[in-house]
């Protein structure tokens, strides 16, 4: 036996095994369905996989097959109608007489007409005036019998009758009909039939079961192989939601930098999320269509809220100009769900002491945006907060600390420009190359704290690099979503699918 | 952002380059605004609050000028000869909008082009530096139909008659409120109050309400125009100055002149505009400092249209942002250019530390991970019915955008709730559980949802278990009776004598209003990484935190 045969057939499995020994020239998939005892699909199955062997063919067939209908199963069990009618007609007798009482001819009212016209084209009867005579051709009918019993008796056999007589029958109402049904048909090849040949010389142990071990049944016997390469059904585990897999893996990043993590309440008052941060109270940020509100207010710390107060009236001690507005406390204290983690960094500030300084720390955390939900907005969304505390802070520091966490996220080059805000000074947008968009994104606004910040919040000026970068822009490209809404659309088989986040 | 439209042929012209389009909007980059988009006959330019000064065709490639070192030496803004022109403001104004800040421009030759510029600024100027015309609002008035010197009164609105742009009727200043369509947009700045404010001619012709709308026949300007009477009014007087200014410098480059007017106020009279540059002194140390590098300032500042000499940088009078000498900073950064700044690292040591309380949550979620379950995230907004629907009172948010999310979640259940409704064409059985914050107390909690054909309360009890074996933490359950779980089959999650969660079946009810067909268990509890309970139940297996 050849190497290949032999590894074929230890490769099989049983239910291939069955459907093989049950093989012999040509064979139906539906009648393997009833020698070998399997299901249809396992039959299909074994069929299937013993073609990828290489052991059968097989091709779709259709199979035509007449069945008896209603009223041809009447007709083989009772008799034809002409035929029973025939019989009872011994003595003349007219139309009207079998109409008025078709009983007693043994024939439904229904089947009178066709019987009389069936009986006339074979000649079996003559009409006149006075009514029907049986004719010589018809008593000799009555003898030898109808060839269309004959070929109902066929039909119900599952043969095929003369086609001249099929026809005819076929025309009678519900007589009989035909029937196609799928099949395949499935034959050996060379291969097959020399598997085949030596099924019986080569066994196989299925599954190594626990009795096997301990009777030591599989010694000298032989395992089936199995085909490794073959799909299995997928595992459901346990997993944590992507986003929280990123979230991990960028707090390990600035854990690592010697980063410490802040966190804070996402309910803050106007005075922590924008006056200390000096954006003027009529910034356009504040307003309805930007900032969610909520009900309620929330004291503010009266010493800092003084100071602050000046810096934007006038610049208090900063040496700045200020805003030309003192605070109105009824705006400071409105509560407001905080539209930037930049708010955590202010209130950590402000809990600094000297001992503290120099001092790096960070959130990651869910701010809020008064946005209507599309694919390109949320109204929630993590923000990467980090801020560098130091009386050697400064500029070059801050690209510094932005290129070593855009690296670690997967970007070499990072760039900066000049940008906005009312709390940073310079102030720049973050810009990373993206290698799949082979383009610069913007990823979010970093800087160093004004002096109208740091002054009220740590008592004098210590440079204060910040940043505020998104998550985004990374996740959507990273994990191939088209809309920002995929992040939290909770489907549980993405869930349980999906890439983890990961840049080595 | 606000955004200017600038025709780009203007715009080269202004320049006195054509610029290759993908160089203008680095360029543009370098200066802080940003090209949107680019049409065949226009740029579209996205400009930052803080420049103001960007928002017209003169103010951007006054900036490129500089930038691209076209203009190597600082323009100089200057008035013209005082005439003598004055403005005089009635003390009535005080309580509706006490101050102005005026000029007289001669010598324009208005085209249409600079019609549409001088509008343009006026309207950009209006929505961003005067705050959609609250802080600041401006008119611009040809002088010919104008006979000085001008006033600024107050007076009931029913007093104050005039025709008001584009109008074909005289109306007094309530009817302009109703009727006018600036009085309907803009009327809300003036509600409540008993005098509407007024400019007004030594004819006694009324010129504006402001902020509202100018008169048709005195306050219409056209390509005839040649001399302009300018007014910037609103609460501070300083911020008026600057928007006056703004619009001065604008109007020079367009080849004006500008004559200063004298504003005399009941207690005190002043000229504007002033051109002067302001000067501010630097400390140049403070500048090295802040940037990590020595850089030339004078060379960078010159760059940035900022004149610097020994040690004073003269602010240009169209800039408005300039409030401390950290904004000169910024500006020595972007002319030297942020890409030349070089990127270090200090060599300062820090601790890194994570959040105890993040790291305590993340490892609940740990747990539940090796138990099989996969972690969802909602919004921590959710409707108010989604609220009710568990009996549970939620904090409203004021100015919701959609209703669907228009209350801050009280609870996580709706949440989950709403991640097996969502999924009830996927495999089960659904393992599932959040970690969030719930509001107001924003104390982090876990919520557990299993649906599947076998989920009842023994399989939602053994995750409770499992916690307290990892977790090393001892709860009780005690009997709860609840509309949305089963009577007899829920609980209350107690951690010594505080209730800390609910455990149970949900309710067929509630699973039939989620259209869902299968049973549903839930578990909420608090998660914090302090115990009530003093016998742990300290055992081998527990997870290490």
């Amino acid at each position: 036996m050849s190497g290949k045969e032999e590894d074929i057939t230890l490769k099989l499995t049983s239910n291939e095994r069955e459907v093989l020994s049950r093989m012999d020239g040509k064979e139906l998939l539906s009648s393997l369905v009833s020698s070998t005892g399997l299901k249809q699909v396992e039959v299909m199955r074994a069929i299937q996989w013993l073609g990828n062997k290489g052991l059968v063919e097989s091709k779709k067939v259709e199979n035509e097959r007449y069945v008896l209908g209603k009223n041809g199963k009447k007709a083989l069990k009772k008799g034809l109608p002409e035929k029973r009618l025939l019989g009872k007609l011994g003595r003349k007798v007219s139309i009207k007489d079998i109409q008025s009482n078709p009983s007693n001819f043994d024939i439904d009212k229904d089947e009178l007409n066709f019987a009389i016209g069936a009986l006339r084209r074979k000649q079996a009867i003559e009409m006149d005036s006075e009514g029907i005579n049986v004719t010589s051709k018809g008593k000799e009918l009555l003898e030898k019998g109808f060839d269309e019993e004959d070929a109902l008796n066929q039909i119900h056999k599952g043969k095929k009758p003369d086609k001249k007589i099929l026809n005819g029958l076929m025309r009678r109402k519900d007589f009989v009909e035909l029937e196609k049904e799928k099949d395949r048909e499935v034959w050996l090849t060379a291969l097959g039939k020399k598997v085949k040949g030596r099924l019986s010389k080569i066994k196989t142990l299925e599954r190594l079961t626990p009795e096997l071990i301990k009777k030591g049944g599989w010694r000298g016997k032989k395992f089936r192989h199995y085909d490794i390469r073959a799909v299995v059904p997928k595992i459901n585990a346990g997993r944590k939601h992507f986003v929280t897999e990123t979230i991990e893996y960028v707090r390990k990043i600035w854990i690592e930098l010697g980063f410490k993590e802040m966190s804070g309440n996402i309910v803050q008052n106007a005075f922590w999320d924008m006056d200390a941060l000096f954006v003027p109270q009529d910034h356009p940020a504040r307003e309805m269509q930007d900032t969610f509100y909520v009900e309620g207010k929330r004291d503010v710390p009266s010493r800092l809220f003084k100071e602050v107060s000046n810096v934007h009236k006038n610049g208090g001690k900063t040496g700045s100009k200020g805003w030309g507005m003192a605070l109105d406390k009824d705006i400071s204290e409105g509560l407001l769900l905080r539209t930037h983690s930049t708010v955590l960094s202010a209130i950590t500030l402000s809990q600094l002491s000297e001992k503290d300084i120099p001092g790096k720390y960070f959130t990651v955390s869910k701010v809020f945006r008064n946005e209507t939900l599309d694919w390109k907005h949320l109204f929630e969304f993590y923000q990467v907060e980090g801020i560098v505390v130091a009386e050697e802070a400064n500029f070059s520091y801050l690209k510094g600390f932005l290129s070593q966490f855009y690296e670690k996220m997967g970007y070499d080059k990072i760039r900066i420009k000049p940008a906005y805000f009312p709390y940073t000074e310079p102030s720049v947008e973050v810009l990373v190359y993206s290698k799949e968009k082979k383009d610069w994104i913007e990823l979010g606004g970093a800087g160093i704290f004004r002096p109208e910040v740091t002054v009220p919040l740590l008592g004098r000026e210590v440079p204060v690099l910040a940043w505020g970068l998104g998550l985004g822009r990374i996740m959507i490209p990273y994990f191939g979503f088209e809309d920002l809404r995929d992040l939290y659309r909770n489907d549980i088989e993405v869930l349980r699918r999906i890439k983890k986040f990961m840049r080595v | 952002m606000p955004s200017v439209e600038i025709e780009k042929e203007q715009l080269y012209g202004l320049i006195g380059e054509r610029i290759k389009e993908d160089k203008l909007a680095e360029l543009l980059g370098s200066l802080g605004v940003e090209l949107e988009s680019s049409s065949t006959k226009e740029f579209v330019i996205e400009v930052f609050p803080n420049r103001p000064d960007f928002l017209s065709a003169y103010g951007i490639a006054r900036g490129l000028r500089y930038l691209i070192g076209k203009d190597r030496k600082i323009k100089q803004y200057r008035v013209a000869d005082d005439k003598g022109y004055r403005v005089i403001v009635d003390k009535s104004v005080k309580d509706v909008r006490p101050y102005t800040a005026c000029c007289i421009a001669k010598g324009l030759k208005l085209d249409d082009a600079k019609i549409k510029e001088l509008i343009r600024i006026q309207e950009k100027l209006h929505i961003t530096f005067g705050r959609k015309r609250k802080k600041m609002a401006i008119g611009i008035y040809p002088l010919e139909h104008i006979k000085l010197p001008i006033s600024f009164k107050a007076d009931k609105p029913e007093n104050i008659r005039f025709r008001p742009l584009e109008s074909t009727r005289e109306m007094n200043g309530k009817e302009l409120l109703k009727k006018h369509p600036a009085g309907k947009e803009y009327g809300y700045l003036l509600e409540g109050k008993k005098r509407f404010p007024y400019f007004e001619d030594a004819d006694g012709n009324v010129l504006s309400i402001p902020p509202i709308v100018n008169s048709h026949d005195t306050g219409k300007i056209n390509e005839n125009t040649k001399e302009v009477f300018i007014e910037c009014s609103g609460f501070d007087i300083e911020y008026l100055k600057r928007g006056l200014n703004i619009i001065s410098c604008a109007l020079l480059d367009m080849g004006a002149k500008i004559y200063p007017m004298e504003l005399r106020y009941d207690d005190f009279k002043i000229k504007t505009p002033s051109l002067e540059e302001e000067g501010m002194d630097i400390d140049e140390d403070y500048v090295f400092r802040i940037i990590g590098k020595k850089v030339d300032i004078a060379k960078a500042l010159l760059h940035m249209g900022i004149r610097y000499e020994k040690g004073i940088a003269y602010i240009p009078p169209y800039r408005a942002d300039i409030l401390h000498p950290i904004d000169i900073v910024e500006d020595v950064a972007i002319g030297y250019g942020y890409d030349n700044v070089p990127s270090k690292m200090p060599s300062i040591y820090t601790k890194g530390e994570e959040d105890k309380k993040i790291a305590f949550l993340n490892k609940v979620g740990e747990v539940l991970v090796g138990a099989g379950f996969i972690e969802v995230k909602s919004f921590s907004l959710i409707s108010n019915e989604d609220a009710k629907r568990f009996g549970l009172k939620a904090v409203k948010i004021l100015n919701p955008s959609n209703k669907d999310y228009n209350v801050l979640r009280p609870s996580l259940i709706p949440c989950i709730m709403k991640v097996f409704y969502n999924n009830k064409s996927r495999e089960f059985p659904q393992r599932i559980f959040e970690i969030g914050k719930v509001f107001p107390s924003e104390e982090a909690r876990l919520c557990i949802g299993i649906s599947s054909r076998d989920a009842d309360f023994t399989r939602i009890k053994q995750v409770l278990q499992l916690l307290q074996e990892q977790l090393d933490r001892k709860f009780d359950v005690e009997e709860l009776s609840k509309d949305y779980f089963i009577e007899g089959r829920a609980g209350k999650v107690m951690d010594g004598k505080e209730e800390i969660g609910e455990i149970g079946e949900l309710h067929p009810s509630l699973i039939e209003h989620y259209e869902l067909e299968m049973p549903v268990v839930l578990m909420e509890m608090k998660v914090k990484k302090t115990s009530n309970n003093k016998t742990n139940i300290t055992k081998k297996g527990k997870t290490f935190i």
